[in-house]
């Protein structure tokens, strides 16, 4: 039982509040505990769809910054905080901006969710597995004066394997989780625009909109970037949380 | 293998993204050329009397291009990606938790054939997939559809404040996985695909429109031509309802708009619309899923009448604030189709009628030039004598609000 808690703190420690929800025949029936259930069941639908999600605050798909060469990002919330997913995101320029022909970026992603291998195996289990990165490409063009317009593609991988022997399942209101398995893939179209208000001061803001080929996944972006930290929100309209806000660090060199 | 495959897709769309856009500026060097993107996003909660309330959300993502090679050609390019979430609907016939995503790709010509005629064509290519149901993946749903087509349209500019166009279209509505489940049982599975495509239509539209100074009037008719469903009809042999006749809808639109600026910052500009939809199909209405009990017969079910005047106006509060409001007022009124008590049985002696008001505010505050945000509130009212709300809501109230943050390049 140890084991499934702290599988749980790991994989789904945002959606501890409902455990209480579905326990409480009161607060179930209210509008908001009921929203609360739906989410929920949201997530035991499809518990792929929801580690997808937040995989996407990892990633940052704008371009390198005018006059830098490369980028490190992490990104501490809501992944390493408080899942212990742990990332780096780097970027590097490989061809800058001249005349007619774009700026080239390539740029990858990789985690790991770090509490999954703290676990202790027992017989009947299967060891978890944990991927998690993506890679692409991102070509830009100044449009005016702080303003980069920006598309490219990208291929993103999340896929988690726990498989619990029966003494270690844990209960979630009337449901009992043994296994939680999924590997979802998808390849990214995206553009988007920065735009810097004083060359002087690395404060920018990003839009971004893309669409995954194969689930058909919307995603929206809009992040507001200083010198070394960021934070901003990703959309997601048919998630399990419609809004993900994000919190990240960088460094670009 | 399946992973390398994906690896080569992505490649391949990216590169062909790549392809597509470079070129624009590579030429930038001798042609005009306007880049266009915006990104729009509204997030609120609306609030119906009847069912849940829940959170909304919709997307809007424009990318575009135009390019001028000289001063009498232009062309534009332009794709769409267009997300709508939950929320109160304005047409009949759709549940609040509905959801739809849009694909849109265009490419229009403008040409200056002189100083007086101008003449523009369009391509375009649209798909729209619908969500109903919550588990439901994306590209399976009943209302999917393709719409292909174009459009061209000559115009006369009499001087620099009067223009008349004429406008003719051609779309092609396909509707890959709709199938009319009532008639694959009565068939039985060995049928099935004949009930397949009963939604496909071509449409063809042409309208004439005159501008002179701020006030537009525009005319256009509609012809929707189904190609395989028919018409249903009064009394065949049992188990045949469908007569040879295809079905065949015709649509009249008429609109008169007026811009009028009071002052330096207020804006209002009132207009109504008139529409008349006539369609040779009937309805017949089964008791139940696989009722044996003879369906009953309603004639000319479709045909309506359709009014409704808006009044947007807005204020400028200063250069940075603008406040705006538009009262709306929609009425519908079906030509033969009887409405329903609460229980569902037909009232023979009414014909079945729509008011619809909506009043939509907004806060716009706009810090610069490409971003817009605006806090908003809409009040929906619908009342009608239809009162059978079991599958569809018809009368109702709603409240909605929320923020649309608006990015425009």
């Amino acid at each position: 039982m140890k084991k499934a808690k702290i599988i749980f703190t790991v994989v789904a420690c945002c959606l501890l509040f409902v455990n209480g929800a579905v326990q409480g025949e009161d607060f179930e029936d209210s509008a908001i505990g009921q929203e609360l259930v739906n989410i929920g069941l949201k997530f035991l639908d499809n518990p792929g769809d929801f580690f997808f999600n937040l995989h996407m605050a990892n990633e940052d798909f704008s371009p390198v910054p005018f006059k830098k060469h490369g980028s490190i990002r992490w990104n501490f919330f809501p992944t390493t905080l408080p899942l212990s997913w742990m990332n780096l995101n780097l970027k590097v320029k490989a061809y800058g901006e001249k005349n007619f022909v774009p700026q080239i970026d390539i740029i990858g992603q990789y985690g790991d969710l770090l509490g999954l291998r703290m676990l202790e195996i027992e017989e009947g289990d299967v060891e978890p597995s944990f991927n998690d990165y993506s890679a692409g490409l991102v070509f830009s063009k100044t449009v005016a004066e702080g303003t980069q317009f920006y598309w490219g593609g990208k291929y993103s991988n999340v896929s988690m394997e726990v498989k619990l022997s029966s003494s270690s399942e844990v209960e979630f209101g009337d449901f009992k989780f043994s296994e939680v398995k999924f590997d979802i893939k998808d390849t990214f179209i995206f553009a988007g625009i920065t735009h810097q208000k004083n060359m002087e001061d690395p404060k920018r803001l990003v839009v971004q909109m893309g669409y995954g080929l194969d689930y058909k996944k919307i995603v929206t972006r809009m992040m507001m970037s200083h010198e070394h930290y960021e934070w901003g929100i990703d959309i997601l309209p048919e998630g399990m949380f419609v809004i993900h806000p994000f919190m990240g660090w960088h460094w670009n060199f | 293998m399946k992973n390398l495959f994906k690896f080569l897709r992505g490649g391949v769309v990216l590169l062909l993204a790549h392809l597509f856009v470079l070129p624009v500026f590579l030429l930038s060097q001798e042609l005009k050329i306007i880049p266009y993107y915006s990104l729009g996003v509204v997030e609120g909660a609306f609030i119906p009397n009847k069912g849940d309330w829940n959170f909304s959300v919709n997307l809007l993502s424009d990318l575009g291009v135009m390019v001028k090679p000289s001063e009498i050609h232009s062309f534009i390019g332009f794709y769409e990606l267009k997300y709508t979430g939950p929320g109160l609907k304005r047409q009949e016939g759709e549940k609040f938790t509905d959801r739809t995503m849009d694909h849109l790709v265009s490419l229009r010509h403008n040409f200056l054939i002189s100083d007086s005629y101008f003449l523009k064509s369009q391509i375009n290519y649209m798909k729209e997939y619908k969500r109903t149901g919550s588990n439901e993946p994306w590209g399976t749903g009943l209302y999917d559809f393709d719409r292909m087509g174009g459009m061209i349209s000559v115009g006369r500019k009499f001087s620099d404040l009067t223009v008349l166009s004429l406008t003719g279209q051609y779309h092609t509505m396909k509707f890959p996985n709709y199938t009319d489940l009532l008639a694959e049982f009565q068939a039985g599975s060995g049928s099935a695909e004949s009930s397949a495509g009963k939604q496909n239509h071509n449409i063809i539209q042409a309208g004439v429109s005159l501008d002179v100074d701020t006030n537009k009037l525009a005319f256009d008719i509609i012809l929707m031509n189904y190609t395989k469903q028919h018409i249903a009809e009064a009394t065949l042999s049992a188990g045949s309802y469908y007569g040879s006749d295809l079905q065949k809808d015709i649509i009249y639109n008429v609109s008169a708009r007026r811009i009028q600026k009071v002052g330096e910052t207020f804006t209002i500009a009132p207009e109504v619309a008139y529409k008349v939809k006539s369609s040779n199909q009937n309805y017949l209405h089964f008791e139940s899923f696989g009722s044996t009990t003879p369906p009953v017969y309603f004639d000319d079910y479709y045909s309506y009448n359709e009014f409704a005047f808006f009044v947007p106006a807005a204020i400028a509060l200063s250069k940075r604030f603008e406040f705006s409001v538009t009262p709306e007022w929609d009425y519908k009124l079906y030509k033969n189709r009887n409405p329903r008590n609460t229980d569902g049985v037909f009232l023979t002696n009414e014909k079945q009628s729509n008011n619809m008001f909506i009043l939509d505010t907004g806060l716009c505050f706009k810090p610069n030039d490409v971003t817009r945000t605006t806090l908003f509130y809409v009040f929906q009212n619908q009342k009608s004598n239809m009162k059978y709300e079991r599958y569809l809501p018809y009368n109702y109230t709603g409240n909605y609000m929320g923020i649309k943050f608006e990015y425009t390049f």
